[in-house]
């Protein structure tokens, strides 16, 4: 098992779930699971740590719960709202902002700006 | 090794968060959930049955972390905890003023029925008007009191907002007073609302001997309750 990420990802974890339920109906530990290989093990989420947010998403109406038994297994399995659609959305585009945002600091291509001052 | 659902000292750490009792519950059977599906797919991989199990808890998390990582989130906290004076103090005095209210008018429109189809007050009527006003005066504030005290145990909620919504509670019930006078013939008379402790301050003594009885009865308890939690904490 990776080492869980630090404090500095606030706000990934949420956008991470978004993501992958908006894949299709899931539960928590497939989630944990499937953001490990979906980000080749760069974020891991703690075990127990993604079940706090799915209930934060689920009570801010973004996410639907429900109990299902498959395969003998009984477990809650998460769906995205409407609202959970547009939330994921809205982190999306921020975070596609931030990262060209960084590849641009991190490549030196931002050097121009600091000169135009 | 303990299931996450029998800990005791992880529902109470959550419940002392503010989380909702259901909540908590749902959360401790999901962690035991996810330690499953682990400890399974470690047994597919080879691992034997005691090493899965314990490294499954391990990665799932000590109860203290699985705590900690819920007790910062404000939005899981029950409206109870988010809004105590509310839930514990307004809500049941306006429960109380509101089923006073509720039973006077009640009287109130069934004399003006009586009056309205030119009967006579049935004999039934004062027997069923007495039971009614003493539900309200003596019995409901009591349910209230204990519910308040109920809530607050079963949540670990800090004390003070509890102890007060008790106090106001039990100081309105046992202060209440609700009479009806109805000329029988003609159903003509009046219902009073009074309270004890405004002029002419009627039945001061029963005033204080219905407060120390619900005092004794609820609020002692609770303190006896809350006394034995700190102790064991």
């Amino acid at each position: 098992m990776g080492q869980s990420n630090p404090p500095f990802m606030s706000g990934v974890p949420e956008l991470l779930c978004l993501q992958v339920i908006a894949q299709g109906e899931t539960y928590g530990y497939d989630i944990v699971r499937r953001i490990r290989l979906l980000t080749g093990e760069a974020i891991v989420l703690g075990e127990g740590v993604v079940y706090p947010v799915l209930h934060s998403l689920e009570r801010a109406g973004r996410l639907k719960a429900r109990r299902r038994t498959v395969d003998g297994r009984s477990r809650v399995y998460y769906r995205l709202t409407a609202g959970g659609r547009k939330r994921a959305e809205a982190l999306n585009e921020r975070w596609q902002r931030v990262r060209a945002g960084m590849d641009m600091a991190l490549s030196g291509g931002g050097d121009a700006a600091l000169y135009v001052e | 090794m303990q299931p996450y659902t029998s800990n005791r000292l992880l529902r109470r750490a959550l419940l002392r968060a503010g989380i909702a009792p259901r909540r908590a519950m749902r959360l401790q059977r999901e962690w035991d959930e996810h330690a499953e599906d682990l400890a399974a797919q470690l047994r597919a991989s080879g691992h034997p049955e005691d090493v899965a199990a314990a490294q499954a808890r391990s990665s799932v998390g000590e109860w203290q972390q699985l705590a900690a990582s819920v007790a910062d989130r404000d939005e899981l906290r029950a409206f109870s905890r988010r809004l105590p004076w509310l839930a514990f103090v307004l809500g049941p005095v306006a429960m109380l003023i509101v089923l006073v209210v509720t039973a006077a008018f009640s009287v109130a429109f069934m004399a003006w029925n009586f009056q309205d189809a030119g009967t006579p007050v049935p004999d039934w009527f004062a027997g069923a008007q007495s039971v009614l006003f003493w539900t309200v005066r003596s019995f409901v504030p009591l349910v209230l009191a204990a519910a308040i005290a109920l809530i607050a145990a079963r949540r670990f909620s800090p004390p003070f907002f509890p102890l007060l919504g008790m106090l106001i509670v039990l100081l309105l019930g046992a202060a209440l007073g609700l009479s009806a006078e109805l000329d029988r013939l003609t159903a003509m008379g009046s219902v009073a609302v009074s309270l004890s402790f405004l002029p002419p301050y009627p039945d001061v003594w029963g005033f204080f001997a219905r407060l120390a009885f619900g005092v004794c009865v609820v609020v002692v308890p609770y303190l006896a309750w809350r006394a034995g939690v700190s102790a064991q904490a």
